[in-house]
């Protein structure tokens, strides 16, 4: 639904969205001179600018899309020149009590939409100070074209979004304007608005930010830090290794050590086990390759594969290939004391490991 | 050389920061009935529209508790207790939805509104709908994996739809999360303390196998001859000794952590066959994931960190290990004793695994009926 246009802010206001001389424009007409979006705008000062939150609460309970969805919703972009009061707002189908329309253009062309009277009241206040108003449009289910995203671009070159829950996409704008100087990209939040809604691909670069960073298949992943796990690792990998059950017996002091015990072969980490395990007996589910022993690690109790503390020593192939088929395990006593620890994290490694093969 | 100076080598731990207990205990209860209103007199809810909000709120009745019992039944019908209506304000806002069952002065009546923009979008329809219910059963937020992001990596079966950014990303997935359930039986499960496994009594095997259990080895079936709880119970027999087992994992996420919560697992077991003789072992297993700082995703429950990134997660941690249990022929019930996860760690995964060297008479692997197992929350 189209509406008349039935009215016009103030020639100050709109001054500075067209960058003309005060006064010096009129109502709009078909084919009239428009600011197109990303251009510059020079504006007058005025009063403190309320602040985002002001412009678009948000209450903690509302689940909100993330701003990239919420932008992409919006197919046409349009920078508002004017805005009226609709003589018959109650006609539209889309939603009772819709009052406001806002006067749009896109590159040449100008049209006529329909925007929230909470969304024009803000709006026409940010105008009204300086800003420019950049409207994201779409046509609801009645082929309504109305009204969502409204963003004031203030002459800081901050960006606020207006309406409810505005506040959380100017924050995430902001962040994401952090993110991209931390990146060495000179930008504002008003210039990364107007990139964003113009250029599909710094939309795209917006969506990556906003996934944030996927796992790599495990294929890609570093093997000094990836697991061997039933769940991740693919099959075709683990049924080319044989399972082996690596059994730890460690001196009494080391029971209250703040640390993991860790078994790894060059495809990946093993399990872990607590320390306090000793009582039960400490056994690593370990997958092994042919012709490559087991090293037994110490980890952090976080098991952090990435800071490993120390290796502790390697069972060496000839043992693993001697094992019983049948129960497949193989005994590592830690003979070193608690003491000795301080030599292992300096490499020393191996010399405290004894090892024997078990009937299981 | 003293423990103290061992501990200088240890990575510093990650700030711990305060944050609130898991879930909100909602009013609303596992019994939700829910009508179709139209508050703000916008035009009036179409038979279409009101199928996609059924499919997306009542598919939380298929999920099970431990003992096959509904965790949650909801119906509409008149007077009912949640008010659905599209919400006539969060047209045109990033607003998807809101569900609660508390909402305060001056607007009390439960409701589970929904943005009108969405009246057409139908897939997105439904799991709105499907998410604000959930809320209305008293789960929140968490993170990662409970994103069904699309073109993720992360497999399906580990995540859920509720998730703090991006749980409506991907519509076209309908189904409800490993994670979702766990999340629902803990809320729901009538269970103190709270299982933080789904399906622990094996009840659903809607997909062959018992649903969110994998193994790495072996075969199983579903029995209802006996069972220990519920319905069914878990007939597994490994592949060979020690080398395959049946296990689940679940995120834990962040809030569980709160307070340093302590967890144990439980196993009940049997004989399949009398002249049966060998042992079974649980094993319990946490892994410590931790997110990193940058993104939009930042988590509800610790302070600064992005549920968007996860930076690493540790090597999987056995914890707790009962060691060889002598199975019998009737049913037997055996408890770890608790561990306490790091509340300085961003998230968990759990696992619970159960191995078996039950032998027939003839001297071969075979069955061991297992009911039950799961990790239990001791906060």
């Amino acid at each position: 639904m189209k509406t008349a246009l039935a009215g016009r802010v103030t020639c100050a206001g709109l001054a500075a969205i067209l960058s003309v001389s005060a006064c010096g424009y009129q109502s709009p007409t078909p084919g009239a001179t428009v600011a197109t979006p990303g251009s510059t705008t020079e504006t007058a000062a005025t009063d403190a600018w309320p602040a985002a939150s002001e412009l678009g609460s948000c209450s903690p309970t509302l689940d909100l899309m993330p701003l990239v969805s919420y932008l992409q919703l919006y197919p046409t972009w349009m920078e508002v020149t004017s805005l009226s009061t609709t003589a018959d707002a109650k006609s539209s189908a889309y939603a009772p009590g819709v009052l406001s329309i806002a006067l749009a253009l896109a590159g040449e062309s100008k049209e006529e939409v329909l925007m929230r009277p909470n969304l024009a009241t803000f709006a026409e206040a940010e105008l009204a100070r300086g800003a420019r108003v950049l409207v994201g449009v779409r046509a609801n289910s009645d082929s309504v074209q109305y009204v969502g995203p409204t963003v004031s671009l203030r002459p800081d070159e901050d960006a606020v979004f207006i309406g409810l829950c505005g506040e959380v996409g100017t924050a995430e704008l902001r962040a994401y304007v952090e993110f991209l100087k931390g990146e060495g990209v000179s930008t504002t939040p008003a210039k990364t608005i107007v990139d964003l809604v113009t250029r599909p691909e710094e939309m795209a670069k917006l969506e990556r930010w906003t996934r944030g960073t996927e796992p790599l298949p495990w294929g890609d992943q570093d093997p000094a830090t990836r697991l061997l796990d039933p769940q991740e690792t693919p099959e075709d990998i683990l049924a080319g290794m044989t399972l082996v059950m690596v059994k730890v017996d460690i001196p009494d002091s080391w029971r209250t050590l703040p640390a993991t015990i860790c078994t790894r072969v060059s495809l990946g980490w093993n399990r872990c086990s607590s320390l306090e395990l000793d009582e039960v007996g400490i056994e690593i589910d370990s997958y092994t390759t042919n012709g490559e022993g087991v090293e037994v690690w110490l980890l952090d109790l976080g098991a952090n594969t990435s800071e490993p503390l120390a290796r502790l020593g390697t069972v060496p192939a000839s043992v693993l290939d001697s094992i019983d088929e049948e129960s497949r395990s193989v005994q590592v006593t830690l003979t070193g004391d608690f003491t000795d620890l301080p030599a292992l994290l300096e490499g020393v490694a191996a010399d405290g490991v004894d090892f024997a093969t078990s009937e299981g | 050389m003293a423990a103290s100076a061992v501990l200088v080598v240890m990575p510093l731990p990650i700030p711990a920061a305060a944050f609130p207990a898991w879930e909100t205990i909602y009013t609303c209860g596992p019994s939700v009935s829910y009508s179709f209103e139209n508050p703000d007199g916008l035009s009036a809810w179409t038979a279409a529209e009101k199928t996609e909000v059924e499919l997306g709120a009542e598919g939380w009745e298929s999920t099970l508790d431990w003992d096959g019992t509904l965790v949650a039944t909801i119906f509409e019908a008149s007077g009912s207790e949640i008010d659905v209506w599209f919400e006539e304000d969060f047209a045109g806002s990033p607003t998807l939805g809101e569900g609660d069952c508390n909402r305060p002065a001056p607007s009390p009546n439960f409701s589970l509104r929904l943005n009108p923009d969405l009246r057409s979008d139908f897939p997105t329809l439904r799991v709105v709908a499907r998410h604000e219910m959930g809320h209305v059963l008293g789960l929140d937020h968490t993170g990662w994996y409970d994103d069904y992001t699309s073109g993720s990596t992360y497999p399906t079966s580990t995540r859920a739809t509720l998730t703090t950014c991006l749980a409506y990303a991907d519509v076209d997935n309908a189904i409800y999360g490993q994670d979702d359930a766990a999340a629902l039986t803990h809320q729901l499960g009538g269970l103190d303390p709270e299982s933080i496994h789904p399906n622990a009594g094996y009840e659903d095997w809607s997909s062959g196998s018992p649903r969110y259990w994998a193994k790495t080895g072996g075969v199983w079936s579903q029995s209802s001859v006996g069972t220990a709880d519920g319905t069914f119970h878990l007939r597994y027999k490994p592949s060979s000794s020690d080398s395959s087992y049946a296990y689940q994992t679940v995120n834990y996420a962040d809030g569980t952590l709160s307070g340093a919560v302590p967890i144990d697992a439980r196993v009940n077991y049997k004989k399949d066959v009398s002249t049966d003789t060998g042992s079974i072992r649980l094993e319990l297993l946490v892994r410590q994931k931790t997110y990193g700082t940058s993104g939009n995703c930042l988590s509800q429950f610790f302070t600064g960190v992005n549920q968007n990134v996860v930076v690493s997660t540790g090597s999987w941690i056995e914890v707790r290990d009962s060691g060889l249990l002598t199975v019998s022929s009737s049913w037997a019930l055996y408890t770890t004793s608790s561990y306490t996860i790091s509340a300085a760690w961003h998230a968990a995964d759990i696992r619970v695994a159960v191995k078996s060297t039950v032998r027939n008479s003839a001297g071969a692997l075979t069955y061991v009926r297992l009911d039950t197992v799961r990790a239990r929350d001791r906060k």
